[in-house]
C-alpha cells in the first residue's frame, strides 16, 4: 500500500498514486521514468490502465421493458395507513361488546323471571345485530376514509355502542326491578 | 470468444450515433436505452417530480410514485444484478425483489442518504447473498445473454455485435470473486466514489482502494493472457 523504496533509492508508486494516475492526474516526470524502467511497476500500470479502460467503455445493460411492470404488480395492494391505529378502536369496541354480554348473562336474577329471560334475549339478539351492523360500518370506514377520519369516527362508534350498552344494560335492571315487585 | 476489436467495432457502428438520455436517469450510464424507451410506459406528471417528493408520497403509500422510482432505476438496479449474478433471468428476478425490498423498507430510509446509493445497496447485498446461497460458484460462460427486445432493435447486426461485447465484458467480470467484482461494478457503472462503496460494502474507503486495485491489476492481466486489449 505505501511506497516502498527500491535498491536505487526510488520509491514504487502505492496504490493511491496509481489511482489518481488512472483518474487522469498528470504522473510526475520522476514516476513515469520509474515505471519505464521498473518492470514490476510497469506491468502493474498496463495492466491497470487495460482494466481501466476495459471497464470504462463496457457497455450498461438495459433492463428488461417488462421489468417496470413486473415490479408495480407484486407492490403490496393494501395501503401504508397505519393499521393500528384503526385496529386499537375496533379491538376495543368489541371487547366491551362481548364483556358486556357476559356480564348480562351472568346476572342470573333475570334468569329467575320468566320476563328477565326475555329481555335477556331480547337484548342478545339485539347485540348481534349490533355486531353485525359494526362489522360492516368499520369496513366501509375502511373503505371511504382516510386515517383522520377514521379515527374520529372509530372513536365516535366506540362511544355509542357504550351509550348503548349502558342503556341496555339499565333498561335490563328497571325491567326486572318492575317485574320483580 | 473472437480476438477482434469488438470495442472498435462497436464504437464506429452503435455507440456513434447520438444517445437520448432519458429522462430523470440519476446514474449509471445509459447508452442503450434509447432503444428500451420506446417500450416504457408513458412519461406521467410524476416524471416532472423531484425525487424527494416521490419519496414522500411512496412512503404515504402512493404506489405510482414508487413506480416513477422503479422507471428511473430499472437500468441502474438491473445492470448491477446481470453484471453480479451474469443472467439475464437471475437479474431480472433480483432487480424485482431489490425494488420490493426498497419499498418495503421506505419507512426505514434516511432522507440525508441518497436515495440511489441506498437502492444500489440494497441491490449489492441482496445480489451478494444470492451468490452465496449459490454456493459461490460462477456462472458458466454459457450462460444466456441479456435478453434483448430484439423487435425493438433498429439494427439486427448491431444488436449481435453489442450481445457479443456484453457477454465478453461478463466473462472478463466473472473471473473476479463477488465482492471484487462488486465494487468495480459500482465505481465504474454507477459512478460511485469509493467512499460511497465503502459504505455500502461496510468496509473502509482504504480496503475498497484496495480491492479495487487488485481487481484491476487482475483483470488487466487476464486481457492481456486473453488476447482482447494489448
Amino acid at each position: 500500500m505505501n511506497p516502498t523504496e527500491t535498491r536505487r533509492g526510488e520509491t514504487h508508486p502505492d496504490v493511491t498514486m496509481f489511482d489518481r494516475w488512472l483518474a487522469g492526474e498528470p504522473m510526475p516526470a520522476a514516476a513515469e521514468a520509474h515505471v519505464r524502467a521498473c518492470p514490476e511497476c510497469r506491468e502493474t500500470w498496463e495492466a491497470l490502465q487495460r482494466a481501466h479502460a476495459f471497464l470504462r467503455r463496457a457497455p450498461q445493460v438495459a433492463a428488461p421493458a417488462d421489468l417496470y411492470r413486473h415490479v408495480l404488480d407484486r407492490l403490496p395492494r393494501e395501503d401504508r395507513r397505519p393499521a393500528l391505529v384503526w385496529l386499537l378502536p375496533l379491538v376495543a369496541a368489541w371487547l366491551v361488546v362481548w364483556m358486556a354480554a357476559w356480564g348480562i348473562s351472568r346476572m342470573s336474577v333475570l334468569w329467575a323471571t320468566p320476563f328477565g329471560r326475555t329481555v335477556l334475549a331480547a337484548g342478545e339478539a339485539t347485540l348481534g345485530l349490533a355486531r353485525t351492523l359494526a362489522a360492516i360500518w368499520t369496513s366501509v370506514l375502511h373503505a371511504v376514509f382516510w386515517a383522520p377520519w377514521g379515527i374520529l369516527l372509530s372513536v365516535t362508534g366506540f362511544l355509542v355502542v357504550v351509550v348503548w350498552l349502558a342503556l341496555l344494560r339499565y333498561g335490563c335492571r328497571v325491567a326486572v326491578a318492575t317485574y320483580s315487585r | 470468444m473472437p480476438q477482434r476489436d469488438l470495442w472498435g467495432t462497436l464504437e464506429t457502428t452503435v455507440l456513434a450515433r447520438p444517445v437520448s438520455v432519458p429522462r430523470g436517469a440519476a446514474i449509471g450510464r445509459h447508452r442503450e436505452s434509447d432503444v428500451r424507451e420506446a417500450h416504457r410506459p408513458a412519461i406521467s406528471d410524476l416524471a416532472c417530480l423531484p425525487e424527494h417528493t416521490l419519496l414522500e408520497r411512496a412512503r404515504a403509500g402512493e404506489r405510482e410514485a414508487f413506480g416513477e422510482l422503479v422507471r428511473r432505476y430499472q437500468d441502474a438496479i438491473y445492470n448491477l444484478c446481470y453484471r453480479m449474478l451474469g443472467n439475464a433471468a437471475d437479474a431480472a428476478d433480483a432487480a424485482q425483489e431489490v425494488f420490493l425490498k426498497a419499498y418495503r423498507g421506505l419507512a426505514r430510509y434516511d432522507p440525508r442518504r441518497r436515495f440511489s446509493t441506498w437502492v444500489l445497496s440494497i441491490a449489492s447485498h441482496h445480489c451478494i447473498d444470492r451468490l452465496r446461497r449459490r454456493r459461490a460458484t460462477w456462472v458458466s460462460l454459457d450462460s444466456p445473454p441479456a435478453q434483448r427486445a430484439s423487435a425493438a432493435a433498429p439494427h439486427p447486426e448491431e444488436e449481435v455485435l453489442r450481445r457479443e461485447v456484453q457477454d465478453a465484458v461478463q466473462e472478463a467480470l466473472n473471473t473476479l470473486p463477488p465482492e471484487d467484482r462488486l465494487i468495480l461494478v459500482l465505481h465504474y457503472w454507477h459512478d460511485l466514489s469509493y467512499r460511497d462503496i465503502a459504505s455500502v460494502v461496510g468496509l473502509s474507503e482504504n480496503a475498497v482502494k484496495v480491492r479495487a486495485y487488485r481487481a484491476r491489476q487482475r483483470l488487466g492481466k487476464w486481457l492481456k493472457e486473453r488476447g482482447w486489449m494489448p
